[in-house]
């Protein structure tokens, strides 16, 4: 049982080979079902990230598909719709601009934001349809929760 | 003293501290190598000293905190003059800086209590195990002197401080990073014993039983920083769950799937002598997995890799963890030949082999989840281009892991160690089945639709029934066997083997979070509604009317609340006020949601904003059957202390001279 | 002022850590003690645990989750170990009690003379 029994002439001996290979086999079929469930998730749920020079160099292609950008907050672009729970906003890099639209609670953050993380799909008419937004806080906060 | 000497003696503590881990990794060594036990006194006052330095250290800080001494960098951005002193207190921990200090603050206290435990009993693992932990705090005490002190000041003082992030400013946030710290630095410990078991080539008993405590003491913690942190995120982020799946969570609860997985496993090991690799492996795995938790909570490096840039301490922590894995494989494959397995496994149908799925299936959860956790930093230094996953892809995965160790952990009752014969099986099986059928069937007849949460719900009903037949079983064969009543039976049952029952009594927590899970994650309802005063909202059975909106200053804050009575059936039952609070020195807002709570669901409400002509959107969430989640986690709690108590002195001597009698028999008889 | 504070800090540090190396003689057999009772505290814990584990025998075949061959089976098995384990247990004791001229008591430590039979303590046989 132990280091202490190593010599018990009782003791049944048994070696690490007694592995029989039904029981490798049995754990490798369990690991590939994990990675097949894993795999298969995640090529379902993988989302890219976008700057958002990348996301107007591949505009045509992107449509429609879900992916994530990253930007600048322009706040005086913030148009909080707090009756029907509709907020828009303008992320910015260099000369680009992209129109954000979000339904839902707007986080509290928002209004001291600086950088906005918005998971969502890029609509014909080129705005953004947000499902989820993130808002950075330009502070020394090395904990900011993320908001839904 | 002035100011800048007080930093001075504060910056001193640390750089010390460095100096006497360093000596003191040097001395444990040579101590043993050398057999000079001198060395070995002067490690233990050494520990001492480093114990009352990091003891000093946070006493300067925490004085500073408290006394308002913006001049102090760290002061100046974690405490304004407004702040509840609750808040300045758990400010000592409430940034980078100040939880480092934190936590080698905890790692010197707990080397202390490995000294008051067994240096009196002169065992050997000891000096090794306070050289690693020497190592442990060099390392950290190093990121304070080089990287990031505490003890910074300003040039001028500031005439307030920043304060602490409003959103930390809870009770959750409080008590959650304190438990999370000591679980996560709890793990030294257990980790640092078997390293010395490693280099002392003393792989017995002795190991396993002083980490079995240690682990399961760390464990407990980690699982209550779970509860604290989720709980928090229920009430304070306002958003109706308590579970997303960011980063900062997983960090917390990968290290908690392979110590679970470990706490399982290490019963094989000691009953049956196998497992040894695998077992030293997990320990290895989840201290290393708590470091990584550390550095992920601490540096924000996955949420943000653009806006944080690479933090100066990424690497440092990525050549500590390279170090320890390199140092503790090589001692391993070093000694493979004392660790071979003593037995096989007999059949498919005994209970090591489904611990061994267990724990395959709890370290496949554990993969996924860091998988996900990491990927979006993988993926940018490899491909340089961020992709990320969020909640649904650690849902689908996770989904039917945790459903398949559900039941398992019904199976796995049921059997014996090493052979089950399938009669006792199919009899034991029945009782179960026919349970969580029934349970199916009423809850369909109750028209529940979703079939994931009838799947779940009736693996709960099967694993809660094979729980309780235990437990029948249990007391009936200790009435038979001791003639004890029905009163002194259950108490007695679980007091004579405490990690058994205690283990079950965990099990039945765990069960009773899944169904508050199950029912909050599969049959959650929401409304939102923009209402003007007098006007109603209808969720489910409740309404809800809108009185007013009353403005008041509490505290540090502005706060703006929705007055709702509550009516359920039509009948008045409560009112409610959620709000937000803006805290004018962080400019920041925060919402704080409205709950009531019964056994069956909870309302939930937010004030999502408030408009001039006196109307106010809400949004309105009924989470069913969650309390029993926080019910769950505190039985949970329970079984583990329960689990982790010392077996009673007195009734295991009268169980010892008992056995001893019995067995000299046995040894006259084999006795060459 | 400050640099006094210092100084004495940094000296009352090496002071502690050092004393202990000005007489090494003092120490001298805590090595070796150490090791004894090492293998002492690992004989112990494998007792405790082949009577736990023969307990849990006991009672997981009260409960009817073990077969009456297996049960005997495994009986037997613990059995033997354990008057292995304590079969060993002896053999160190009587080496300590050869080399100090004294025994403890197995259970609670308490100091015993080499003619006592039970523990004047806890009532273990010795």
């Amino acid at each position: 049982m132990a280091s202490v029994l190593q010599n018990s002439p009782a003791k049944p001996v048994a070696r690490a080979s007694g592995y029989s290979l039904k029981y490798i086999f049995g754990v490798i079929v369990l690991l590939g079902v994990i990675g097949f469930v894993m795999f298969n998730s995640f090529q379902s749920n993988a989302v890219y990230y976008y700057t958002l020079s990348e996301l107007y160099a591949q505009q045509n292609e992107l449509i429609g598909r879900t992916l994530r950008v990253n930007a600048s907050l322009d706040k005086a672009s913030i148009v909080n719709d707090q009756k029907n729970l509709i907020l828009k906003f303008n992320l910015i890099e260099g000369e680009h601009a992209l129109p954000v639209v979000y339904r839902g609670v707007a986080p509290d953050t928002m209004s001291s934001g600086e950088s906005v993380v918005a998971e969502g799909k890029l609509d014909g008419s080129g705005v953004f349809q947000a499902d989820s937004i993130l808002v950075k806080c330009p502070s020394k906060y090395e904990k900011s929760p993320e908001q839904y | 003293m002035a100011l800048s000497q007080i930093a001075e003696i504060g910056n001193l503590t640390l750089v010390l501290g460095l100096v006497v881990s360093l000596y003191l990794i040097f001395a444990a060594i040579f101590s043993q190598r050398k057999q000079r036990p001198e060395f070995l006194v002067s490690v233990k006052h050494g520990v001492w000293v480093i114990a009352g330095l990091t003891t000093l250290a946070v006493f300067i800080l925490e004085w500073a905190l408290l006394t308002h001494q913006f001049r102090f960098e760290y002061v100046a951005s974690h405490v304004s003059r407004d702040q509840p002193v609750l808040y300045t207190v758990s400010a000592l921990w409430g940034g980078q800086e100040g939880s480092l200090l934190f936590w080698v603050w905890l790692l010197s206290l707990f080397s202390a209590a490995v000294l008051i435990q067994h240096f009196g009993q002169r065992n050997p693992l000891v000096p090794w195990v306070i050289a690693f932990m020497a190592f442990t705090q060099a390392f950290f005490f190093a990121l304070l002197v080089f990287i990031t002190g505490p003890f910074t000041l300003l040039a001028q003082t500031p005439a307030d401080g920043i304060g602490l992030n409003p959103l930390l400013q809870d009770p959750g946030m409080f008590i959650h990073p304190v438990t999370q710290y000591l679980g996560y630095v709890g793990f030294t410990v257990p980790f640092a014993f078997a390293l010395a078991a490693l280099v002392t080539g003393d792989l017995g008993y002795e190991w396993i039983r002083v980490t079995r405590r240690w682990a399961l003491f760390a464990w407990l913690f980690l699982s209550l920083g779970l509860l604290f942190g989720m709980r928090w995120a229920y009430v304070e982020l306002g958003w109706g769950g308590y579970w997303g799946w960011d980063p900062v969570e997983n960090a917390a609860l990968i290290p908690w799937l392979t110590g679970t997985a470990y706490l399982h496993s290490i019963m094989i090991q000691e009953k049956r002598g196998m497992l040894k690799v695998w077992n030293l492996a997990l320990i290895m795995l989840t201290f290393l997995l708590c470091i990584l938790g550390t550095f992920i909570t601490r540096s924000g490096v996955i949420q943000s890799v653009h806006a944080f840039g690479v933090s100066s301490m990424g690497p440092l922590f990525l050549a500590y963890i390279a170090a320890a894995l390199v140092i503790f494989t090589y001692l391993m494959y070093r000694r493979l030949d004392q660790l071979q397995e003593e037995n096989r496994l007999d059949s498919f149908w005994s209970r090591e082999a489904t611990f061994l799925l267990n724990n395959l299936i709890l370290l496949g959860a554990a993969v996924a989840t860091l998988w996900g956790t990491i990927f979006p930093m993988l993926s940018e230094i490899i491909a340089g281009k961020q992709i990320t996953v969020a909640a649904p892809f650690f849902n689908q995965v996770n989904g039917p892991i945790f459903l398949a160790l559900i039941v398992l952990m019904g199976v796995c009752t049921m059997i014996g160690w090493r052979h089950a014969s399938p009669r006792h099986l199919l009899r034991n099986f029945i009782p179960p089945a026919a349970v969580a059928l029934s349970a199916a069937l009423a809850l369909a007849l109750l028209s529940v639709r979703d079939l994931y949460g009838l799947i779940a719900f009736t693996a709960a009903a099967f694993v809660l029934t094979t729980v309780l037949l235990e437990f029948y079983r249990g007391i009936r064969a200790r009435m038979r066997m001791y003639r004890e009543n029905i009163l002194v039976a259950p108490a007695q049952l679980v007091n004579k083997n405490r990690r058994r029952y205690g283990g079950y009594i965990t099990h039945l927590g765990v069960i009773l979070a899944v169904i508050g899970i199950v029912g909050s994650t599969f049959f959650q309802t929401d409304i939102q509604k923009n209402i003007a005063p007098g006007e109603t909202v209808s969720l489910g059975r409740y309404t809800l009317q809108f009185e007013k909106l009353k403005m008041t200053q509490e505290g540090n804050a502005q706060v703006i609340g929705a007055d709702l009575s509550v009516f359920e059936n039509g009948v008045l039952v409560d009112t409610l006020r959620p709000i937000k609070a803006y805290y004018a020195a962080a400019d920041q807002m925060t919402t704080e949601v409205a709950v009531r709570t019964t056994a069956l669901e909870d309302l939930y409400i937010i004030l999502a904003g408030w408009n001039d002509d006196g109307s106010a959107t809400l949004k309105v969430i009924i989470n069913p059957l969650v309390v029993w989640l926080w019910i769950g986690f505190g039985v949970f709690v329970l079984g583990a202390l329960i689990a982790m108590l010392p077996d009673p002195r007195e009734a295991q001597a009268v169980e010892r001279v008992r056995a001893e009698k019995a067995l000299v028999g046995a040894s006259s008889a084999t006795a060459p | 002022m400050e640099i006094f504070v210092i100084l004495a800090l940094v000296l009352a540090v090496i002071l502690i850590i050092g004393y202990p190396l000005v007489n090494p003689a003092r120490y001298r057999d805590l090595i070796e003690r150490g090791r004894t009772s090492a293998r002492y505290n690992d004989l112990c814990d494998a007792r405790e645990n082949i009577f736990e584990a023969l307990r849990d025998l006991q009672f997981e075949y009260a409960t009817g989750k073990l077969s009456t061959a297996d049960y005997q089976q495994l009986d037997a098995r613990y059995q033997t170990q354990a008057a292995d384990v304590l079969r060993q247990i002896d053999a160190l004791q009587a080496q300590t009690q050869n080399a100090r001229g004294r025994r403890d008591c197995p259970r609670c430590h308490a100091a015993a003379s080499a003619s006592d039979k039970f523990c004047a303590q806890c009532g273990a046989k010795i």
